[in-house]
């Protein structure tokens, strides 16, 4: 039988600093996208362990950044997909999440909501463009879908955004 | 809508970290491959499900997205309903990227936006976003008091049982009398790929309330939400929901249709449709230019939508707002 060359891995001083310096985002990022705490940490560990079994294909084509948050979308997404989901309690925990820090304003969990409550492909592109920050090209690569198309959801999205959103998106 | 979404966001998510129980368990896991690896390199054979598994692993950034299909959501009458994926619109502009640099200039820009202006900014792209004239603040009373005189529909509630108003916000329409006052100032080009169009527009403006936001809040910080847009009933009106939340049509004397939807673990919300009245013609604000003629695709609000909803209230207590609604 054929010799299988395994890939090459990550030291394990790659993962703890990847995991020290986006853990935090990313975990908020797929719970925002799951809307699922429990879920979320599962996502966001399985994506660290799938970026340490192929660090060798991490080619620095693009930033470490995009590449875990790459890894962590299609991690969400598979979740999603998975046809045991909606039989799954997926009541989403905003009362059991650990409270905020005290300067929060009433107005940001109104943020919060009304981007969890955006559909699938809107919440993504929202939260990989305002939150992640990443650029509509990097955003197109991810998600599978040409930059103008990413342009066309982010457009949408604030619209929904907007509506709901209009005392914060408008100055006085 | 600028970086001030993601602060807001890390400000709410603040109470979640990836804290050292995690990443625990990404080691543990780490360490058990470390000695799975030892074992493979051994072996010989690579099973056929772990090769695939890792292919798609590594071919996860070209797997174009595969969704349920649609989007899910509810209309007027409780049914729930699957929209169809929209297909992206083609487009031949060439596409600008829009970094997050983009959305710092606009804030730039809107920071220095006279109250009385209007600004509607334009990428290349298509992509564009649009700063109005706002007014907060203004209690119930002098809030009633403004519609009665501009002779709108709009219905204000009062706050119910152990509420008080704290905060209000509104915006506003250009209608046929206030287009008299307004003065449209050109175009300019603050930056490459921008164009950012300038309309003046007059005191009379704010009689003419396209919109209003009220917050109630009782003694413990819990709030009650109400927003009442001017809409137009040949829209697709329906609303997002999950299939585990709750929903139900729901009757509110001079509302043509109204809809509860418990979102679990979110917030309950009341949506009201309110028509029969006289249409208002009006013009958005990218209609106009150096040329524009009132009538010139102007538009028509034929219907109030009402959106009452809070993360703490129950149905009973949002009814009770809705009921009240005068």
């Amino acid at each position: 039988m054929p010799s299988v060359e395994v890939p090459h891995r990550a030291g394990a001083g790659d993962i703890e600093r990847m995991m020290s310096l986006h853990g935090r985002a990313l975990l908020r990022m797929c719970y925002v996208y799951l809307r699922d705490m429990a879920l979320a940490e599962d996502a966001v560990q399985d994506t660290f362990f799938k970026a340490y079994l192929h660090f060798g294909s991490f080619h620095g084509l693009s930033s470490e950044k995009t590449w875990l948050t790459q890894i962590a979308i299609n991690t969400c997404r598979s979740i999603l997909r998975k046809p045991w989901w909606k039989h799954v309690d997926r009541s989403r925990d905003l009362e059991n999440m650990p409270m905020p820090s005290s300067d929060t304003a009433p107005e940001d969990g109104e943020v919060l909501r009304a981007v969890m409550n955006l559909a699938e492909k809107y919440r993504s592109a929202v939260l990989l463009y305002y939150y992640q920050e990443l650029t509509t090209e990097e955003i197109a690569k991810i998600l599978g879908i040409a930059p103008s198309t990413v342009l066309v959801r982010l457009k949408r999205a604030r619209e929904k955004l907007k509506s709901q959103l209009e005392g914060w998106y408008f100055d006085e | 809508m600028n970086r001030k979404l993601k602060d807001a966001m890390d400000r709410s998510l603040s109470g979640i970290d990836f804290d050292a129980r995690l990443s625990d368990g990404v080691m543990r896991r780490v360490e058990t491959a470390e000695g799975e690896a030892g074992i493979m390199k051994r072996k010989i054979a690579v099973s056929l499900a772990a090769a695939i598994v890792l292919v798609l692993i590594l071919a996860a950034g070209a797997v174009a997205a595969v969704y349920l299909g649609g989007t899910m959501g509810v209309v007027w009458f409780g049914n729930p309903v699957r929209w169809a994926e929209e297909e992206p619109i083609p487009t031949s502009a060439q596409t600008q990227e829009m970094t997050s640099e983009d959305w710092k200039l606009v804030e730039g820009l809107f920071s220095g936006k006279p109250k009385d202006e209007i600004w509607d900014i334009d990428y290349d792209s298509g992509n564009g976003v649009m700063q109005g004239v706002g007014e907060t603040d203004v209690g119930l009373n002098d809030l009633k008091k403004r519609i009665r005189e501009a002779g709108l529909p709009l219905l204000v509630p009062d706050p119910p049982a152990g509420f008080a108003f704290k905060s209000s916000r509104l915006s506003f329409f250009i209608d046929e009398q206030a287009l008299g006052n307004v003065t449209y100032l050109g175009t300019e080009t603050p930056y490459e790929g921008m164009t950012l169009r300038r309309i003046r527009t007059g005191e009379d403006i704010k009689r003419n309330i396209d919109s209003f936001n009220i917050r109630f809040e009782d003694a413990n910080g819990n709030q009650i939400s109400v927003t009442a847009q001017f809409n137009n009933t040949q829209g697709t009106h329906g609303f997002g929901a999950r299939e585990d939340d709750i929903y139900e049509p729901v009757s509110v004397p001079g509302m043509e249709k109204a809809l509860y939807i418990k979102r679990t673990g979110i917030d309950e919300a009341l949506y009201l449709i309110q028509t029969g009245f006289e249409p208002i013609q009006y013009v958005g604000a990218n209609d106009i230019d150096a040329d524009y003629r009132w009538g010139d695709n102007s538009q028509i609000y034929d219907a109030v939508l009402y959106d009452i909803n809070s993360e703490t209230a129950q149905k009973d207590v949002l009814l009770s707002v809705a009921n009240n609604l005068k």
